[in-house]
């Protein structure tokens, strides 16, 4: 289970990181620089600054151009070195300029405290003219988006798996569990009819062997029945009717007769079938849990209905178990289908199954039905 | 012979258990929660544990880990195999999955057995006394000879006693492959070892199924 969870959670943060990354792809073209030196080298130095500057986002084609790069240059002619931010913005250089190592190599400039992508260019002896874009804007946005895009991938990544994740475990927990219960007696079964085949068993435990194949096929039949109702609840047969208490609680009375009802709640929507299944699974416990010939009481308020014994009770770790669908294995209840189906059911209703109880005091079992 | 504890909450298949390995001449120990178990290991020294991987205080693993160098054969449900993966890092030596075929399970037992030499070395019944590690046989102090196909059946038949055995399962452990259509080869070696070792008593042909070895006929 927890497997299953973790590749779905893997699976999920891959796809975004492919995503991301494709994204940062189409990025890129954009900080690509053009070049005019050729240009720039014929006329002026002044004209030369501007035009490299004018230049640079006239050669980058529009689409492309990011609004939020802005023009940089630096004019390094050995002892007077200024530099100039993009449009009205003139900058007195703060930095020393790296040495040119070669025309053309493009290298990080940090200068007047932006930081800046340039090119280097040879004017004219010991004249050297770096122009590029200013980065910072673009890098201080490229760090932002990273984080915000891990942080809403990996939420997305979590989301969806903890969705999928659960998902899958209310369409299949049920059937797992009873592929697990089916293992138990089909074991023993088997197990006992070979010794009988096999070995020379004392009368005592051939009856031994008898009876246990008897009881385990007989569980067989319990949850064979258990899948046929969880087959209707997924076949979607759900068909919602108004349903009269009153009449629901009487045709309750004819299968439970220790059943007493106190109705205070005339109709409400249900599908017929799978409520009388929800009720008779609930009675049918309180009946099992209280003594012979004990009355069960079945108390319905509006948008409420609760079944009362005055049973045996159950422990904590009962209680916890009935509470949570999701138990892995039951510890005092023989076989485990019962209540699941009973949540199952619950849910499909827009209700809540919740139990509550003590030890040696009774049971309730309340269902809550959030919309009337 | 091994003391084998039985670790298993379902009481029926506990049994079961308990019921085919004294069937062949182990003590077992049964246990059905995780703390009864490491009770009686501290009891008793354990030669092997048989334990299902889902009980209701804790799983297996845990008590696998705690009561180490035991040897352990895992009881899992069909298909659960991230268990099988966890069961041999923890510790396992072997496991068997449910619904199972006791011969199958019988097989591991002794599989284990041997390897962490645990297994019986001698076996006597009347006059007679078979050496499993020099894999010799003796009646009355006279050493028989037996062929290594001979030697091999009354070995299998012996380790299963008690539990018929069919001519298949027969052929497959002493002639090594699974063998589907003449079986009449297994008949005529039987036959042989009856005569050669005078247990016409012990060796039962079992109608319909194959051969059984009788401790008590």
């Amino acid at each position: 289970m927890k497997l299953r969870q973790k590749s779905y959670l893997l699976t999920v943060l891959l796809v975004a990181a492919v995503l991301y990354a494709s994204m940062l792809c189409l990025l890129l073209p954009n900080i690509r620089m053009t070049i005019r030196s050729a240009e720039a080298r014929a006329l002026g130095e002044e004209k030369a600054l501007a035009l490299a500057i004018d230049g640079l986002f006239e050669k980058t084609p529009v689409r492309q151009r990011p609004v939020y790069a802005r023009g940089f240059a630096v004019y390094d002619s050995g002892g007077a070195t200024f530099a100039l931010g993009s449009g009205d913005e003139t900058w007195v250089a703060t930095e020393p300029v790296p040495p040119v190592i070669e025309t053309g190599r493009m290298q990080w400039v940090s200068q007047n405290g932006r930081t800046v992508l340039t090119i280097a260019d040879r004017l004219s002896d010991g004249v050297w003219l770096h122009y590029g874009l200013d980065m910072t804007d673009v890098l201080h946005r490229l760090f932002w988006q990273t984080i915000g895009a891990v942080f809403l991938c990996t939420a997305l990544a979590v989301g969806i798996s903890a969705a999928l994740y659960l998902l899958e475990d209310r369409i299949n927990r049920p059937v797992e569990r009873l592929a697990h219960e089916l293992r138990t007696p089909l074991t023993v079964i088997r197990g006992y009819a070979e010794l009988l085949e096999r070995a020379k068993l004392t009368p005592e435990q051939q009856h031994q062997a008898a009876s246990y194949i008897v009881t385990e096929s007989e569980r067989l039949g319990e949850i064979s029945q258990k899948l046929l109702t969880l087959a209707d609840t997924r076949k979607n047969v759900f068909r919602p009717e108004r349903l009269s208490l009153p009449e629901l609680a009487a045709h309750l009375q004819k299968t439970y007769p220790t059943l007493e009802t106190e109705i205070g709640w005339d109709t409400l929507t249900a599908d017929r079938a799978l409520l009388l299944s929800l009720l008779g699974n609930l009675i049918g416990n309180a009946v099992k849990a209280s003594a012979p010939g004990s009355p069960v009481l079945m108390k319905a308020t509006p948008g409420v209905i609760e079944i009362i014994d005055e049973g045996g009770g159950m422990t904590e770790e009962q209680l916890r178990y009935v509470n949570d669908p999701s138990h892995a294995k039951n510890p005092g209840v023989r076989s485990g289908l019962g209540v699941p189906l009973c949540h199952e059911i619950a849910i499909m209703h827009r209700a809540t199954l919740t139990y509550s109880s003590k030890a040696g005091e009774g049971t309730t079992a309340t269902v809550s039905f959030t919309t009337l | 012979m091994a003391r084998i504890l039985i670790l298993e909450d379902e009481r029926a298949i506990n049994d079961l258990v308990a019921l085919n390995l004294s069937m062949v001449g182990h003590t077992t120990v049964q246990a059905f929660t995780g703390a009864e178990a490491l009770k009686a290991a501290a009891i008793h020294p354990i030669d092997l544990m048989i334990i299902d991987v889902m009980l209701p205080d804790t799983d297996g693993f845990t008590v696998c880990e705690k009561l180490k160098g035991t040897p352990a054969i895992f009881l899992t449900a069909l298909g659960e195999t991230a268990d099988k993966v966890k069961g041999f890092e923890r510790g396992a030596d072997d496991y068997i999955v449910k619904p199972f075929e006791m011969t199958e399970l019988l097989l591991r037992v002794e599989a284990v057995l041997r390897r962490t030499h645990k297994s019986e070395q001698h076996y006597r019944i009347d006059d007679l006394d078979i050496d499993f590690e020099a894999k010799t046989v003796t009646k009355g102090g006279v050493p028989v000879d037996l062929t290594m196909q001979e030697y091999t059946l009354l070995e299998t038949l012996v380790k299963n006693r008690n539990i018929a055995l069919s001519r298949q399962k027969l052929m497959r452990e002493a002639w090594d492959i699974s063998f589907m259509g003449e079986t009449r080869t297994v008949d005529v070696h039987v036959q042989r070892i009856r005569k050669k070792l005078g247990l016409d008593d012990r060796i039962k042909t079992v109608y319909k199924l194959g051969y059984r070895f009788e401790e008590t006929p």
